[in-house]
């Protein structure tokens, strides 16, 4: 049984009892201590301590002795924990004086050695009593220089959220701390919540175990996540850092534009954003119909990087209204990111038509909540193209009243370049695949307007595709003479790629693809200018386009002498984490759609997860991030941890012996010399943390209980959440200030 | 106001408790749940469950009610005022809405006193 003598502390801060109050109240907030103990003619008599500075408040005048807790309780430091417990709870005291018998026996004298505080007295209870509740709880923050892995998920996402922390708040039920974390680096959860291609899942560690169709369902927590937060009506108040008078026009407001200016104004820049269109979000709410996504959730995003002080011009096109010499002139730097959002027509016979129309075209009118000119409610419909565009195109015909829709591709219907579960959802509500086939011409009856569209069939066995992107080499198309055949129509739509709607005489280097010509980080060749987003790479993903926000943001920030970039983050935040080995009973699981007969107008087909479908999914993640704590004082090198390790991802390492090191680690978790009662051996353990799984089997075999598991976070310290309706605002930065 | 504050959760061992207290120097524990405060637990609970060797308990078994709740804008002497009258060591800060966004300890109340 543990005695008091364990957790005795030395005599702290002390203080006269004739100290007036408010002395006494400095002194105490000086010494940084809980309380300071109070001494008349070298006795301690009493305790004053933040509660009697709390009665003192009034009349601070008086002396300590008039406000300090007496008599102080005492116990003898032999004796038992539960006695100090005890008299703790007796006298509602959070101290008690701590005293030693001295001299020979009849003649004994007790004499004041220490003091046992509750914080020593909990602290060993918390250590040594097992957790029958387990639960992973925030516990401060302290740098310990552990080794920080990171996990596969955050690794593979182009903006490496820290998916792990976020996940495992989901599964603790701390929905908010979980959506927060999400936007320290992804200013579109909304969006990417539900449109992501989740290359984390991809790559997800679960996945590796269990197999990929049982990674774990990261894209769908995100959104879990976010619509918890929306739900509550909050938003992030971000901590800027002072403005720098330096303004940096940023060109485009789809996700790069819109990122880079949210970074940018983070970073103390003036923001001045042009879009050539008259609401903001760029691609996301111009191009991706609204069925796809919440409008509502994503119009509270660009909303909450608006209320930074980004000033916005809408139909404003660059290029054309304004000319880049301007904005080069006006501004500090200038960023372009206006994406690809022209769709491209095939220049066969028909073309002009005025019932032929680009996939993007269509789908940016049907944004505006209009339905396009000439469309035939009630009449059939032709999507040339095989992808997520054509996809959207051909879904929102349907939405939008056509009675029978045709998908038209050359990829054959195994290859098709739409990804997901679009294509399964799109013919569940009548879409009709017709593959293998090139688009000829588009016929038009005598009055001059589209009456079908005529396809050639390609021969399929000689159709190539790039082994890395999957895409279709289209050098390897052969048509077949003689298949000519017509698909009776009143409306064609294009999905036949996207091309950048930018004028070329603005000096903006280009490439030979036409795109615009930057580095990964932005840069172009005019100092001044940079550019990302689709219009450097192409049309590519959503988070992609975030990535290069980021980046161009930083790259900008950098070009414009800040010796700091904001993502350099000291705080390192340890949490310790709790094992979810029941997690291995669940399998993945998709969120619900609407059934096919509710999903013909344009309402959101994506159904949110209840709690415990969030939980139980969120429970199945690995936790990669979490690190093995060693304490290297208590290991012994027993290498019981390397026998038991079912992944064999550990490796103890003990000089002089031959031992197995197979596992391929490099990240050394603990490095001891031991003592003459071992032999003075000396050794280390080594992890791969990609093998890892966080079984904690090792934690449970270790004989001297000296692995334990933490987690290491760097916080963005920058966000503090509010509700969207601000609530005592000015109170709080009043309080903030008298505090 | 400390924004970053130590909180529980109703299925928190009482070992995980004590362990927070102790290292965030807390005698009183809000417990939260769905961003709503339960109660709290108390420091005097964990240490008389310990004496009596009931530490098999979870928060949820020990919680106090109520603890009070005050908006970020509440004046230092309101605080103290109201830190003397519940007897409490801690006040959750909250929202209107009674979302925690912070908690008010005695020595933060104490420090805003002596700098004073």
């Amino acid at each position: 049984m543990p005695t008091l003598s364990k957790v005795l502390q030395p005599i702290g801060e002390t203080c006269p009892a004739d100290l007036s109050a408010a002395d006494a109240l400095k002194r105490l907030t000086a010494s940084g201590s809980d309380a300071l103990l109070v001494v008349t003619n070298g006795s301690i008599v009493g305790l004053f301590g933040y509660r009697e500075a709390l009665a003192a408040y009034a009349d601070g005048s008086g002396p300590v002795e008039q406000y300090m807790r007496r008599p102080l309780p005492g116990r003898n430091v032999a004796d038992s924990m539960e006695s100090g417990a005890d008299i703790m709870y007796r006298e509602d005291t959070p101290v008690v004086l701590m005293t030693e018998d001295e001299g020979p026996l009849f003649r004994k004298t007790s004499r004041t050695v220490g003091i046992v505080s509750a914080y020593e007295v909990l602290e060993e209870i918390g250590k040594t009593t097992t957790d029958t509740a387990s639960n992973k709880v925030f516990t401060g923050r302290k740098d310990l220089g552990l080794n920080v892995p990171v996990s596969p998920c955050q690794r593979a996402c182009p903006i490496h959220q820290d998916i792990a922390a976020y996940v495992d708040y989901v599964s603790q039920g701390r929905y908010l701390d979980s959506w927060l974390v999400i936007h320290e680096t992804n200013p579109f959860p909304s969006m990417l919540g539900r449109l992501c291609n989740h290359p984390c899942e991809t790559d997800c560690k679960r996945g590796w175990v269990q197999g990929p169709e049982n990674a774990v369902s990261i894209k769908s927590l995100k959104r879990f996540a976010t619509d918890y937060a929306w739900a509550r009506r909050v938003k992030i108040d971000w901590q800027r850092a002072p403005e720098n008078g330096k303004r940096v026009a940023v060109v485009g407001s789809g996700p790069a534009g819109m990122t880079a200016a949210q970074d940018l104004r983070l970073m103390g820049y003036g923001v001045d954003l042009y879009e050539r269109e008259a609401k903001l979000g760029g691609l996301l709410s111009a191009s991706i119909p609204h069925f796809r996504f919440d409008l509502d959730q994503l119009n509270w995003e660009i909303q909450m990087i608006v209320d930074m002080g980004v000033n916005v011009f809408l139909n404003k096109n660059v290029g054309k209204d304004v000319k880049i010499a301007q904005l080069l002139n006006d501004y500090e730097a200038v960023f372009l990111s206006v994406g690809m959002m022209t769709g491209r027509i095939l220049p066969v016979p028909g073309s002009d038509l005025p019932e032929v129309i680009s996939a993007m075209e269509f789908l940016r009118v049907r944004s505006y909540d209009v339905i396009p000119d000439n469309f035939p409610r009630g009449g059939d419909v032709v999507v040339i193209g095989g992808g997520a565009v054509a996809t959207d195109a051909a879904q929102t015909s349907i939405k939008t009243g056509a009675r029978k829709v045709w998908m038209v591709s050359i990829e054959p219907a195994d290859r098709l370049p739409a990804f997901g579960n679009e294509l399964v959802e799109a013919r569940e509500i009548g879409l009709t695949l017709h593959t293998g086939v090139i688009v000829n011409a588009i016929k038009a009856d005598a009055s001059g307007h589209v009456n079908g569209v005529e396809f050639i069939r390609v021969d399929e066995t000689k159709l190539e595709f790039d082994p890395e992107s999957g895409k279709l080499l289209i050098n390897t198309v052969q048509k077949l003479p003689g298949t000519e055949h017509v698909i009776p129509c009143r409306y064609a739509i294009f999905a036949s790629g996207q091309i950048m709607d930018f004028p070329q005489d603005q000096g903006v280097p280009l490439t030979p693809r036409k795109l615009m010509e930057a580095d990964t980080g932005g840069h172009t060749k005019i100092g001044k200018l940079f550019a990302g987003g689709d219009s450097v790479e192409g049309p590519s993903f959503i988070v992609n386009a975030i990535a290069w926000g980021h980046r161009a943001a930083r790259s900008i920030n950098e070009f414009l002498g800040a010796a700091v970039p904001r993502d350099a983050k000291p705080l390192t935040v340890i949490e310790t984490t709790d094992d979810h080995r029941e997690a291995d009973y669940y399998l993945r699981e998709e969120p619900p759609i609407l059934p096919a007969e509710k999903r013909m107008d344009m309402t959101p087909v994506e159904l949110p997860w209840n709690d415990e479908q969030a939980i139980t999914a969120a429970l199945r993640c690995f936790q990669c991030d979490t690190v093995h704590h060693v304490d290297e004082s208590t290991c012994i090198l027993c290498g019981a941890c390397d026998d038991v390790c079912p992944e064999k991802a550990l490796d103890v390492v003990v000089y002089g012996e031959s031992r197995d090191t197979s596992s391929g680690g490099f990240v050394e978790i603990c490095n001891t010399v031991l003592g003459e009662e071992f032999g003075g051996k000396a050794g280390k353990i080594l992890v791969n943390y990609d093998r890892c799984t966080n079984c904690r089997i090792c934690e449970d075999h270790c004989p001297v209980n000296c692995i334990t598991f933490q987690r290491v976070r760097f916080r963005d310290d920058a966000m503090q959440m509010i509700p969207l309706t601000p609530v005592a605002s000015g109170g709080k930065v009043a309080a903030k200030a008298a505090l | 106001m400390s924004g970053q504050f130590a909180f529980c959760f109703p299925s928190t061992s009482l070992a995980q408790a004590a362990r927070m207290m102790a290292q965030n120097r807390v005698y009183e524990l809000p417990v939260i749940v769905d961003q709503r405060c339960l109660g709290y637990v108390s420091y005097l609970d964990i240490l008389q469950r310990y004496v009596r060797g009931q530490l098999g308990a979870k928060a949820a078994d020990l919680v106090r009610t109520p603890l009070p709740e005050v908006r970020p804008d509440l004046p230092v002497p309101a605080a103290v005022r109201l830190l003397r009258e519940s007897g409490r060591q801690l006040l959750l800060v909250t929202t209107t809405a009674g979302m925690p966004v912070g908690a008010l300890t005695a020595r933060d109340v104490s420090r805003a006193m002596a700098a004073a």
